[in-house]
């Protein structure tokens, strides 16, 4: 289907780390880009370091289940930029590539001479995405964060949490955010280039982009004066809101009431709650009001209950609610399995696992559609190397030996665990 | 009638956004960023959020709807009259992408049958219709809670809340705007383009691979094997808070040695998967955080190349440097403060973008 293929025939080189990057080169890939992950056989993507463990065997910087889940669509070469040779393959890509797309801070790249004016020159059609945490420019261009940092940095952490409990950072989600921004930014810059015949450099600053998603403490502030705090699972505009707690461990249930109508469905399952004056009950305001007691008699209620159950009891009454998902429940989650969010890829060290593919689903079908899915699995270590020498670059096999030999490239992380078998940092 | 940023690189692409509130009305932002002509299609008595408070100077019109929907041409049509659907359908026949929410943020009367000639079209549903949700009702905490959003946010024994701001209203309009950008690209010379975007499963991609994660832990032993966060967190210094989250055993490495807790440099897998004792380790340093101010741990940490982060607040956001120095938050007209673009193309920056339209503010086109 041609609305899967919108980047068919462009090709990337994904110089990424981490999340925010390589899922943008994910995407591309799985939307027909044709993505080189290039890492460094000394340097390799710190994704690899996460859910991963050196107990388990020498090759552990394979296993990540998040490495492998930001990577699929993508094939693999490792080149050390740091050296000369390196650096002269990657320039003879760069001049037959689409995209180079990179998320460290500023210096990494710049220190291997590959900023966008220098890769600009080998390819004035270039087009640089650049996703630095601060900004390419400024007091703070060479401070360090991830999805967390700029979360917080951003404001969201502040407003996320309890009115009597510390700030609470969201978790990392910033990073697709960041990637799927540039995915827009990066189908701009295209149709420009196709206009103009130019490339560009595309900058993405992450703390920007979690703040362009968090605009209300600030123009509330603005406006009013006042800060903004938090406000737990509480909202202004319904009542009772909140997330109780049922029957089972770490088991939870999501509920809203919007308005006098959920109300009254609520009060016709659960029965008046005692005490409490029923006409003050059927207004917003008082409801509010009495927040605290509607959740205690609402704790009493679903403390025994099942969550799945209960939810679908007050969504049959036309009630918003939700058991709360949770890491162990994902994968069993019957709306994400019966919609078919996970593929199962097979990869030759792991064996098979079921990964999360996209929210896209294309077709004229009114109620589903065809999911935009992962055309591969990812790559293992320089597991492309040949090929993509070979065929891009025209090297013989013994130009491709000899960078093997100096350490150019590899298909074995070089200088840490492959050689003291215990791992780096996790 | 809108202005239109004289160097946008989508200029001349024109977009219907049909939906209220944030999401489609963000992916419309987006959009109008980088240059296309977007036409906003509101009910009769306009989106609700023009309603919500604060207004600043401007009376009637709430400032988040100001910065959602700025540089917008806008229509607000009665689909209860005869013309008004057709009105619609002849704006829509004459777009390139029509963005339609037909959830949390649908217009009365209007779906996406009303863009049966459009090239590109992309559907908002809260849950995906072919799946047991299908017919669910949603809110914000309710689709945060079955999308995995709602969590004690790595606090072992902390009760789960939801990120706070409507954060997954922006997750679905971004996600929408792919659909509308990359479905536009692909379908050039090809046939019409009709993308489903859920809001469930757009605010799920966000995860970071949880169930992954747990597999491999569970499969190791850890312990800790529900939620996960990276610590030590936020932490309190001598004028507000810091968020140091080491990612890497060399980030704990460094920190613990900036800290002048060695015994703890070695120990990240143990104090994150494993039971270890955080509360002995809180007690040991929180004295160093309380003696510095948060510029002076920032960057100490910094210099350690350790992650850390100030928690900003909706007063201190706009003074941050990077945002100062590089302009980031601008005057709006109503007297707030708006964010600035999140991309920036260098040779075809944004321009400015104008003021949201007015109820009732008709194109002329229309």
């Amino acid at each position: 289907m041609p609305e899967r293929d919108a980047f068919a025939g462009i090709r990337v080189l994904d110089l990424g780390s981490f999340w925010a990057g390589p899922y943008l080169g994910s995407l591309l890939g799985a939307m027909g880009a044709d993505v080189l992950k290039v890492e460094g056989p000394r340097r390799v993507d710190g994704f690899r370091f996460l859910a991963a463990f050196p107990q388990q065997g020498s090759r552990w910087y394979e296993l990540s289940g998040l490495f492998q889940a930001t990577n699929l669509n993508k094939r693999g070469l490792t080149l050390d930029l740091g050296t000369d040779e390196g650096r002269a393959v990657f320039e003879r890509l760069v001049a037959d590539a689409d995209v180079v797309i990179e998320n460290f801070s500023p210096r990494v790249v710049e220190q291997f001479g590959f900023g966008y004016p220098a890769l600009a020159a080998l390819n004035p059609r270039i087009l640089m995405v650049r996703m630095p945490g601060y900004g390419l420019e400024g007091s703070w261009r060479e401070f360090v964060g991830f999805g967390n940092s700029f979360e917080y940095a951003g404001g969201i952490g502040w407003i996320t949490g309890d009115p009597d409990g510390p700030p609470l950072g969201p978790g990392g989600y910033a990073d697709p955010l960041v990637a799927m921004h540039g995915a827009v930014a990066l189908v701009a810059a295209l149709q420009d280039r196709e206009r103009t015949g130019r490339g560009q450099l595309i900058e993405l600053v992450q703390a920007e982009v979690v703040a362009a998603m968090t605009p209300e403490p600030v123009l509330h502030h603005a406006l009013t004066g006042e800060v903004l705090g938090r406000t737990g699972s509480r909202s202004a505009e319904f009542a009772p809101q909140g997330v109780y707690p049922c029957r089972g461990e770490d088991e939870w249930l999501a509920l809203t009431v919007r308005d006098e109508a959920d109300w009254k469905r609520l009060v016709a399952i659960v029965g008046e709650p005692p005490g409490l004056p029923a006409q003050r009950l059927s207004t917003l305001d008082g409801r509010q009001a009495e927040h605290d007691a509607l959740d205690r008699w609402l704790f009493a209620w679903t403390r025994d209950r099942d969550p799945a159950a209960t939810a679908a009891l007050l969504q049959q009454a036309g009630i918003p609610a939700a058991k709360v998902l949770t890491p162990a429940a994902m994968y069993g989650d019957p709306q994400l399995t019966s919609t078919g969010y996970y593929q199962s890829i097979e990869h030759p060290l792991s064996g098979i696992r079921r990964y999360p593919t996209w929210p896209f689903r294309y077709g004229d079908s009114r109620d589903a559609g065809v999911r935009l899915a992962h055309r591969f699995r990812s790559p293992l270590l320089g597991e492309h190397n040949e090929e993509i020498l070979r065929e891009r670059l025209g090297m013989s096999p013994d130009e491709i030996d000899e960078l093997r030999r100096r350490g150019v490239i590899s298909e074995r992380m070089l200088g840490t665990d492959e050689e003291k078998d215990d791992g780096g940092d996790t | 009638m809108a202005e239109e940023p004289a160097e946008g690189p989508l200029r001349g692409v024109r977009v219907v956004e049909i939906g209220q509130d944030i999401a489609v009305p963000y992916a419309g932002r987006l959009l109008r960023l980088l240059g296309a002509e977007v036409h906003k299609v509101e009910p009769p008595a306009g989106d609700h959020l023009r309603r919500r408070a604060p207004n600043g100077t401007s009376a009637g019109t709430g400032g988040l709807f100001r910065y959602l929907n700025a540089g917008k041409s806008s229509l607000t049509v009665d689909t209860a009259g005869p013309d008004g659907y057709a009105l619609v359908a002849a704006l829509c026949a004459d777009a390139d992408v029509v963005l339609v929410d037909e959830g949390l943020g649908a217009v009365a009367g209007l779906d996406a049958a009303v863009a049966e000639r459009t090239g590109t079209v992309v559907r908002l549903v809260d849950f995906a219709a072919d799946g047991p949700y299908g017919q669910w009702q949603a809110s914000d905490l309710v689709l945060q809670a079955a999308a995995g959003w709602v969590s004690p946010r790595g606090r072992a024994d902390g009760d789960p809340v939801p990120v706070g701001g409507r954060l997954g209203e922006y997750a679905a309009g971004t996600y929408v705007a792919v659909a509308g950008l990359t479905g536009w690209r692909s379908q050039a010379d090809g046939p019409p383009v009709r993308a489903l975007v859920d809001r469930m499963s757009a605010i799920f991609n966000t995860v970071a691979f949880d169930m992954l994660r747990r597999e491999t832990l569970v499969e190791l032993g850890y312990t800790q094997t529900r939620y996960t966060a990276y610590i030590p967190g936020p932490m309190p210094c001598a004028d507000g808070m810091v968020a140091v989250n080491c990612l890497t055993g060399q980030h704990w490495h460094d920190l613990c040695t900036l800290l002048g807790v060695p015994e703890y440099a070695d120990r990240y897998v143990e104090m994150r998967y494993d039971r270890g004792d955080m509360a002995a380790f809180y007690a040991a340093v929180r004295p160093w955080f309380a003696e510095l101010t948060v510029a002076e741990t920032v960057e100490l940490c910094q210099a350690f190349r350790v992650p850390a982060a100030p928690i900003t607040t909706g007063a201190t956001a706009p003074q941050l440097p990077p945002f100062r120095e590089r302009g980031f938050f601008v005057a709006a007209p109503d007297g707030g403060l708006h964010p600035g673009p999140p991309f920036r193309l260098r040779d075809v920056p944004a321009g400015a973008l104008g003021a949201a339209p007015t109820l009732r503010q008709r194109h002329a086109d229309a």
